[in-house]
């Protein structure tokens, strides 16, 4: 929201507290790049990842009493948005569609659009395929740039977990994305 | 090679693995070309997963933050607990509601077994009879004689209710009892927040 844009972010945590949404607001504008994002990778539709990044955020409104400073902020929404993800699975299990892909961005030769679009594709489809404890892991990894600690903390699992999972995750990719991995 | 520089290889990549373990780590690599082709794989793989587009979204950014803004819900006040709150707390509270039973319950049979066998043994008819009359029946008007009587009457009728009753076997049985029960209820209580825990942390954990 535009009325708050250069507030710390504990001072709009504190606001929203106090029941001030367009402090929320400005929350919102700031996190939902990254929320929508963990949600639309972990459950492969864009139109589900909005509707459940919304929900992520209306639950964070009313558990914003529940957070503690004593891990970042965008750990405690990503936590929340990955149970929201989670709920969307269970809801969506079979319809999760694999078509339908856009790239953002301009390719000017439309023969390396289609290619890039296939291989997208494809990995969109591995990261699909893995089960989800290890899909929440690559996905905070590889795409949020968490640590290990971090995802240790969003998941609630301790730091050996997080880096099994990572393993795990990382060879079945490996098997399943063969062909790209050698062709490239 | 060993699943040790397999989970070595995955921190390297990550930038994770600790100054000592990365000195460790790049010599082996020099020697071993199983390692050294797991960690090209795995650079490449980093950079494959890459091409997963971000979501593309339907609106713009200030839509859907207006949208979650419209959608806020009223917000309890605070101070005021709903259910599902008083329920948490309720939850939290139990072992240690269990443990102050415990010791309550324990305060209590303690306190009414030395009673029960300092009547046992005479000890505290006289004692009664001496604070009754001490105080009791001075302050409350009634004249020596009276006051005797009475102090006689109330040690007289403690000890005919706690002997007609058993006291040691009630006690030891209740005793018994309630421990039971404060167990049962403490390992029930272990029992469903173990299952809780795996439910959230575990059920979802696959083989990785």
């Amino acid at each position: 929201m535009s009325n708050a844009p250069a507030l710390d972010e504990q001072e709009l945590i504190a606001r929203t507290r106090r029941g001030d949404t367009s402090a929320f607001g400005e929350l919102v504008s700031r996190h939902h790049s990254g929320v929508v994002n963990v949600v639309y990778r972990m459950c492969g539709d864009a139109r589900l990842a909005e509707d459940a990044a919304q929900e992520a955020f209306l639950k964070a409104w009313l558990r914003i009493d529940t957070y503690r400073p004593v891990s970042a902020f965008r750990n405690w929404l990503y936590r929340i948005a990955v149970n929201a993800a989670r709920d969307t699975l269970r809801r969506q299990r079979e319809t999760v569609r694999i078509d339908g892909l856009s790239l953002q961005g301009n390719t000017p030769d439309p023969a390396v659009a289609v290619a890039q679009k296939e291989r997208a594709g494809r990995v969109r489809a591995a990261v699909l395929a893995l089960p989800p404890a290890s899909r929440e892991v690559i996905v905070l990894r590889e795409y949020q740039g968490l640590s290990y600690r971090e995802i240790a903390d969003v998941l609630d699992i301790p730091q050996g977990t997080v880096m099994s999972r990572l393993n795990y995750a990382r060879n079945r990719l490996r098997d399943s994305l063969a062909e790209e991995i050698i062709t490239r | 090679m060993s699943d040790q520089w397999t989970m070595w290889l995955n921190a390297y990549v990550d930038a994770e693995l600790g100054p000592d373990r990365t000195v460790q780590l790049e010599a082996h690599l020099e020697t071993c070309t199983d390692c050294r082709k797991d960690l090209q794989e795995m650079l490449a793989l980093r950079q494959l997963l890459q091409s997963y587009p971000v979501a593309e979204r339907a609106g713009s950014e200030a839509g859907f933050v207006r949208s979650v803004v419209r959608r806020l819900p009223e917000r309890r006040s605070a101070g005021l607990l709903p259910g599902r709150d008083i329920f948490r707390v309720a939850w939290r509270a139990l072992p240690f509601g269990l443990a102050g039973l415990l010791a309550v319950g324990q305060a209590v049979l303690t306190v009414s077994g030395l009673v029960w066998l300092s009547l046992r043994a005479g000890v505290l008819d006289s004692a009664l009879l001496a604070v009754f009359s001490a105080n009791v029946a001075p302050s409350s008007g009634l004249t020596g004689a009276i006051g005797s009587a009475l102090a006689n009457n109330l040690s007289d009728t403690a000890g005919l209710v706690l002997g007609a009753i058993s006291p040691l076997a009630w006690i030891g049985l209740g005793y018994f009892a309630a421990l039971c029960g404060i167990g049962l209820l403490y390992w029930s209580w272990l029992a469903s927040w173990w299952l809780r825990r795996r439910r959230n942390h575990l059920v979802t954990a696959d083989r990785g």
